[in-house]
């Protein structure tokens, strides 16, 4: 099932995201606290490498220190004996296995006619044999060499920065001179040891307390004393190496190494930010460890992983048991839901789970139970509207029939005069009536519109054609005729309903009509020339309102070839849907385009069509009653 | 019929041969390998000797065990050698009679690196200065005769570590090695400790080609193809000059050379930086100018270096 259809697979999912970020957020803060802990660990390891590993150099280098100045009386004692001046040396050299050459070398001219005397021993690189000789001469002038000059120069002990010594030890070497100086002070030698450059480098970069860190030692001058590129020793200064690089903090280290400052800095080292801890010897040389800034996360890699995984499996953990649990407590709610298909599909017997518990599913099952119950009422209701409107609409029909029967469908059927009339009710029943009566050349007709619409007009409009067809009967004047029908109405009307009517009589041979409008629209007389006009009769009073009012009848001359229309205002009031209505010109318009030749029944049909093009499928708001003559 | 065609076929092997015979000369730039001499590294590498017709054979001074080039050539022991104009005056006041051939600087490199500032050339009085034991200094002794200065010299085969111990107060460099060394010892040195003799009307021009009359007059052709050449491989490297620095580089491993690539490049650019004629403004060869020589000469007998003028006309050619 798809995660997006499986509400307690969804809403695990939501938990575990809320978790995991809660959690991935503690971890960070933890990993945080932790990562600075062990970087600072880290940092004070790797200073504590530096500094062992200064300690052992230091070690080296005092032993070296102390053995040539203890030898310094023993000289003094034995300046006149040339071979006890060897045998020092030898001694010096044999005794301190850090020391693989010695030298006692004098001023020119120390002893009588000797420009240059120094003796001299050493190991063989090679041999590893002890040799002595004295080394001084006109191609290795040692007076102006560092080793010599610069102690001799300062007044004081010196290291020299390292070199190749191809007069002596024929190795690279650095050589710790020690000036000998009379009773005055003065200075007629130096007494020197010389230690291999091979195994102090060997040393040096043999510290790597990370991976990709390296261990390194430089000069007075700047120079590689120890490097684990071999190449750089001597031919490269620390200056060298910070010119090839872009960040110019390595000149500051460089100069900080070469002020025998301790310390550490962060510098980019050409492919990431790296720690170069550094600090001073006590001869001038400084000692440098570089490792990459990313070291001292070795150390929390391991705890970084555990945790991860850790956490990982926690939230697997969390997932499944929220969504086991979840489905646990949304089961009720799944059967709820079936409960609630079944009864859409029409089933509303069926049974709603039973739920145990008191909390919001009891609610829920509550509020289905009520809606069970609600619907089988309101269906119970709805059969029986709907059986009681179904029996109305039947009688409605029956009704609408009945009104239909009243109003006369079988039309003269002359050659001197064509009638036709139509009624649409806006209901099933209406209000609107017409009626004619042929009386040998008399027709008797008329039009009349109830006051409302519905059931209580069509029982008003059975009593105003029934109280019509009496009256009308008895050959009265119009008048007449509409002054009982309107006393009838008035009988008893208490919904004081009224009817509009235009009755009139017309003499078919000689065109006489005698008419009377209660109230009703203007008839539209169209001439045998095709003008149409409407008649203005008095409007006297709609019929049915009060008793014994006196209408007045009137008379006119209709030509032959002339076409009567009578109509009810759902005619010339039919509405749009925005509200504008057919109105009197438009019919008037239409009585004029009309055809001669047009039949009654034609006219009316075309009449009836444009008032519903005219109301574009609106709804019918008003009977339409139509009443066509042509009296030819 | 036979024999003379096949004697004929040999003549014409021969030919050939005979017209590209190739004169030996023995040449020695006055110091050990370095970019100081790219362009007779290059003219080598690239074959512009062998291509002029001569065969050369180098060797370089190898420090104070072996001998300056000047007492190698004075002892017969190389036919061309580098050296400065200053020493090679001085040389023939001792009787080598030199002649310049080719005279590739044309701007004084000297200075004095100082611990302290040296605002004006009294600050250097009394001063203990380092100076090379093998020669170098004398364009500094007529500064310090001209400023009646008296000064400690301190002898040394490499002074870069007298100067960095503290040993002494200043150390004498060229602009294009030992201030290079000291820079990269340093990190770095104040433009007011340092002291640059041609700021002081002290501008001798230095490195030139030199021969020894002698050989000159017995070997000018060859001598003129060697220059020829060497002036090509200054050209090259002037163009090319990583390529110059990398063809000079194999040339100082295989001495085993204590130095690095950064120096020497910084070395070559300045090389080639004191190569340009000031007048011209470009790299001409062109010869001292003669009052320049005879203000040297005049400067130098001061200086107690000579005794009798040089003739221009004797070591200029």
């Amino acid at each position: 099932m798809s995660i997006k259809k499986n509400f307690s697979s969804r809403l695990s999912l939501y938990v575990l995201l809320v978790a995991a970020g809660v959690m991935v957020a503690v971890a960070f803060l933890i990993a945080l606290s932790a990562v600075m802990r062990i970087t600072e660990d880290a940092r004070e390891k790797a200073a504590l490498t530096l500094d062992n590993t200064i300690l052992k150099i230091e070690k080296v280098i005092t032993e070296v220190e102390r053995s040539v100045d203890n030898l310094d009386w023993v000289v003094q004692q034995h300046l006149d004996d040339e071979h006890f001046l060897y045998e020092v040396t030898r001694e010096l050299v044999t005794a301190n296995p850090n020391i693989i050459g010695s030298a006692v070398a004098f001023e020119p001219g120390f002893y009588k006619g000797r420009r240059y005397f120094s003796p001299y021993s050493y190991i063989g690189d090679v041999s590893h044999e002890l040799h002595s000789f004295q080394m001084g001469n006109e191609d290795y002038d040692y007076p102006v060499l560092d080793w010599y000059q610069i102690p001799k120069l300062l007044g004081h002990s010196y290291w020299s920065e390292p070199y190749y010594d191809d007069g002596g030890g024929g190795q690279r070497m650095s050589t710790y001179s020690m000036p000998l100086t009379d009773e005055q002070g003065n200075i007629f030698g130096i007494l020197t040891a010389d230690i291999s450059l091979e195994w102090l480098s060997n040393l040096v970069t043999s510290i790597k307390p990370y991976p990709n860190s390296y261990t390194m030692m430089i000069g007075r001058n700047g120079a590689y004393i120890a490097h684990p590129d071999s190449t750089k020793v001597l031919n490269e200064t620390i200056f060298t190496w910070a010119m090839g690089m872009t960040d110019t903090t390595t000149f500051q280290i460089g100069r900080k190494m070469l002020a025998g400052q301790k310390g550490e800095q962060v510098f980019f080292n050409g492919k990431e930010d790296a720690y170069m801890f550094y600090g001073p010897l006590s001869n001038g040389w400084s000692v440098a460890m570089e490792c990459p800034f990313w070291f001292v996360f070795i150390d929390a890699i391991d705890m970084i992983i555990i945790v991860f995984f850790m956490l990982l499996l926690g939230l697997l953990a969390l997932f499944f048991g929220c969504r086991r649990i979840i489905r646990k407590l949304t089961t009720p709610i799944v059967e709820f839901s079936n409960s609630a298909l079944t009864i859409a599909k029409g089933n509303f017997q069926a049974t709603i789970p039973e739920v145990h518990s008191k909390d919001e599913l009891l609610t829920l099952r509550n509020s289905l139970d009520y809606m069970q119950r609600s619907i089988n009422s309101y269906i119970s209701e709805l059969k029986t509207t709907t059986a009681s409107n179904e029996r109305y609409e039947s009688e409605l029909n029956i009704a609408r029939n009945i009104q239909m029967s009243m109003l006369p469908q079988n039309f003269p059927k002359r050659s001197d005069c064509f009638l036709h009339a139509m009624v649409q009710p806006a209901k099933e029943v209406g209000g609107d009536l017409y009626d004619f009566l042929e009386v040998g050349n008399t027709l008797f007709f008329l039009v009349g519109d109830v006051s409302g619409k519905g059931v209580p007009a069509a029982l008003f409009m059975a009593i105003t054609r029934a109280a019509f067809r009496f009256i009308g009967a008895l050959g009265l004047s119009m008048s007449e005729v509409m002054s009982r029908v309107n006393n009838c109405l008035c009988d008893g009307n208490h919904n004081n309903m009224f009817v509009t009517i235009f009755a009139a009589r017309l003499d078919l041979v000689t065109g006489e009509m005698e008419y009377c409008n209660a109230g009703h629209n203007p008839i539209v007389i169209v001439s045998p020339e095709g003008k149409a006009s409407f008649l203005r009769a008095k409007p006297n009073l709609a019929a049915g309102l009060f008793e014994n009012f006196p209408y007045e009848e009137e008379r006119l001359t209709v030509a032959h070839g002339s076409r009567l229309i009578l109509y009810t205002d759902g005619v010339t009031e039919a509405e749009r849907a925005d509200k504008s209505q057919f109105g009197e010109p438009a019919l008037l318009q239409w009585a004029e385009s009309l055809n001669p030749e047009t039949s009654a029944e034609a006219a009316s049909i075309d009449l009836y069509s444009q008032v519903k093009r005219f109301t574009d499928d609106a709804d019918q708001n008003d009977d339409i009653t139509i009443l066509n003559i042509l009296l030819k | 019929m036979a024999g003379v065609t096949g004697h004929l076929i040999a003549l014409l092997l021969l030919l050939p041969r005979l017209s590209v015979a190739q004169e030996v000369i023995r040449f020695m730039p006055q110091w050990t390998p370095q970019t100081q001499f790219a362009g007779y590294y290059v003219a080598m590498e690239k074959g512009f000797y062998a291509e002029e017709g001569v065969l050369v054979i180098m060797d370089h001074f190898g420090g104070s065990s072996t001998g300056t080039a000047i007492e190698k050539i004075a002892h017969g022991k190389t036919d061309i050698i580098t050296s400065q104009l200053v020493s090679a005056m001085i040389a023939r006041e001792h009787g080598l009679r030199l002649v310049n051939v080719l005279q590739t600087s044309q701007v004084n490199g000297l200075m004095c690196v100082c611990r302290r500032p040296v605002d004006h050339p009294q600050a250097l009085d009394s001063a203990k200065l380092g100076r090379w034991k093998v020669g170098f200094g004398e364009v500094c002794d007529i500064f310090c005769l001209k400023n009646g200065l008296h000064v400690d010299w301190i002898p040394f085969i490499q002074g870069i570590n007298l100067f960095v111990a503290g040993a002494v107060d200043g150390v004498l460099c060229y602009s294009y090695n030992e201030y290079f060394q000291v820079v990269l010892a340093t990190g770095g040195i104040p433009k007011e400790n340092i002291v640059r003799f041609r700021d002081y009307g002290l501008d001798y021009p230095e490195d030139g080609l030199y021969v020894t009359e002698r050989y000159y007059k017995r070997h000018k052709d060859a001598v003129d193809k060697f220059v020829k050449a060497s002036k090509r491989g200054w050209d090259y490297a002037r163009e090319h000059p990583d390529e110059a620095l990398a063809i000079s580089m194999r040339v100082i491993q295989d001495y085993n050379v204590v130095t690095n690539i950064t120096l020497q490049k910084m070395m070559l650019e300045e090389i080639l930086a004191l190569q340009v004629n000031p007048e011209t403004g470009w790299a001409d060869y062109a010869p001292v100018r003669r009052p320049v020589f005879e203000d040297m000469n005049a400067s130098l007998r001061e200086a107690g270096h000579l005794t009798t003028d040089i003739k221009y006309e004797d070591l200029i050619r």
